[in-house]
């Protein structure tokens, strides 16, 4: 039987004019990183379909700069330097402390980002709890946290996409999980990651 | 080890990032540790509970899917200039070949200047030795030797000389150096007597 075409396999293929093998490249690795990028905009306004497409169309036009490695991860870099790009492009426009009517602040409009932890607990899944919780992470540690979990990505590779140190990284991994703990517990009883 | 280190080397454990000798001292730590063996089993369960709940569950639209491969194709029909060798390599190139052309110009700048010199000094030379040797002929009263070429050959000399100093043998204001065509400068470009310098008389 004969085995799945690596990587670089694929790109040199279609490097020579094949389009079907970009095809099986795309197929190979939406999941992961379609799942990375809704994970990272959870909550935003941003268009996951959007984002997915622009990563790849960066990644076509960059191409030239792709060394041999892991082609996830470096889509992985490539998705978060465009969600990066779109945060800077839509500066504020309105501040969360404007008055919205009755007595009423924007900040105290919104709904918050933090769930309810009465909520949380009242769900019976705990996988759906764990990607709640996913949810309520800061940016950086959420960030690591899906890296690791989600795509795969080493310690090596999440501190090169971050560009911190692997042990900034780890430190970050450890938070992630430690803030998970209080939703664990539950089911776990003495867990204490 | 420090259990904080531990910990983060479990964790490398995990992503098979430790290496076989820091996974011996992390199995040391761990054989007199607990609470890390604890950490380390709570993690073991953990980690593929949340692996399962972040499958993803969605996928890109076909409509951006079709929209990538369609710049895929596009991208082929550019044409590109391909390169043999990495940017990088061809970058490196372009840097050596610079500096060899640099380095050669500058090399074939300074032979020039040297080669001038050698011609100038070869020049005073042959004048010193042509005036020498007349000299030695008009003292021994050898016959053969023209007063008038002597005197040129000295008045060559004598330019020479000054222009090693960067110095004009006009500036210098001596009448024997100056030559016999800058003795009597034309004092104007119209003829004084009607007569034309060119054609000879003027017409009419």
């Amino acid at each position: 039987m004969e085995g799945a075409s690596t990587d670089t396999e694929l790109l040199t293929r279609y490097g020579r004019g094949d389009v079907t093998a970009l095809e099986e490249l795309v197929q190979r690795y939406k999941r992961p990183l379609f799942g990375f990028i809704g994970k990272m905009t959870t909550g935003s306004a941003e268009d996951p379909d959007d984002l997915f497409q622009e990563v790849w169309l960066r990644a076509l036009k960059n191409l030239h700069t792709y060394r041999d490695g892991n082609l996830l991860g470096w889509l992985v870099r490539i998705a978060r330097n465009v969600m990066i790009d779109r945060v800077r492009r839509r500066k504020p426009s309105t501040s969360l402390d404007e008055p919205m009517g009755e007595g009423q602040t924007l900040a105290e409009v919104l709904p918050s980002a933090q769930p309810d932890p009465r909520a949380l607990a009242g769900q019976g899944d705990v996988g759906r709890r764990i990607e709640q919780a996913v949810d309520t992470l800061p940016p950086d540690q959420r960030e690591v946290f899906l890296m690791r979990v989600q795509t795969d990505l080493s310690f090596k590779e999440i501190a090169a996409i971050q560009q911190v140190s692997i042990n900034t990284a780890l430190a970050r991994m450890q938070y992630a999980l430690a803030k998970l703990r209080p939703l664990l517990t539950e089911d776990y009883g003495n867990l204490r990651v | 080890m420090k259990c904080d280190e531990a910990r983060n080397k479990i964790l490398l454990a995990d992503s098979g990032e430790l290496s076989p000798r820091a996974g011996q001292v992390l199995e040391a730590h761990l054989a007199i540790c607990s609470e890390c063996r604890g950490y380390r089993q709570q993690l073991q369960a953990v980690l593929p509970l949340a692996r399962q709940a972040l499958l993803p569950e969605g996928e890109p639209a076909p409509r951006a899917l079709a929209s990538i491969l369609r710049a895929g194709e596009a991208r082929l029909s550019t044409p590109r200039l391909i390169l043999p060798f990495p940017v990088t390599f061809m970058r490196a190139l372009a840097l050596v070949a610079a500096v060899v052309l640099v380095v050669t110009g500058m090399y074939a700048w300074v032979a020039g200047l040297t080669s001038r010199g050698h011609q100038g000094t070869q020049d005073l030379g042959s004048l010193l030795a042509m005036v020498a040797g007349e000299s030695d002929s008009a003292v021994s009263g050898a016959g053969g030797v023209n007063p008038g070429n002597r005197e040129e050959h000295l008045r060559q000399l004598g330019r020479q000389l000054l222009e090693m100093e960067g110095l004009s043998a006009e500036a210098f204001g001596d009448p024997f150096l100056a030559s016999p065509e800058t003795e009597h400068p034309p004092t104007s470009l119209q003829p004084a007597s009607g007569q034309c310098p060119v054609a000879g008389t003027v017409p009419g």
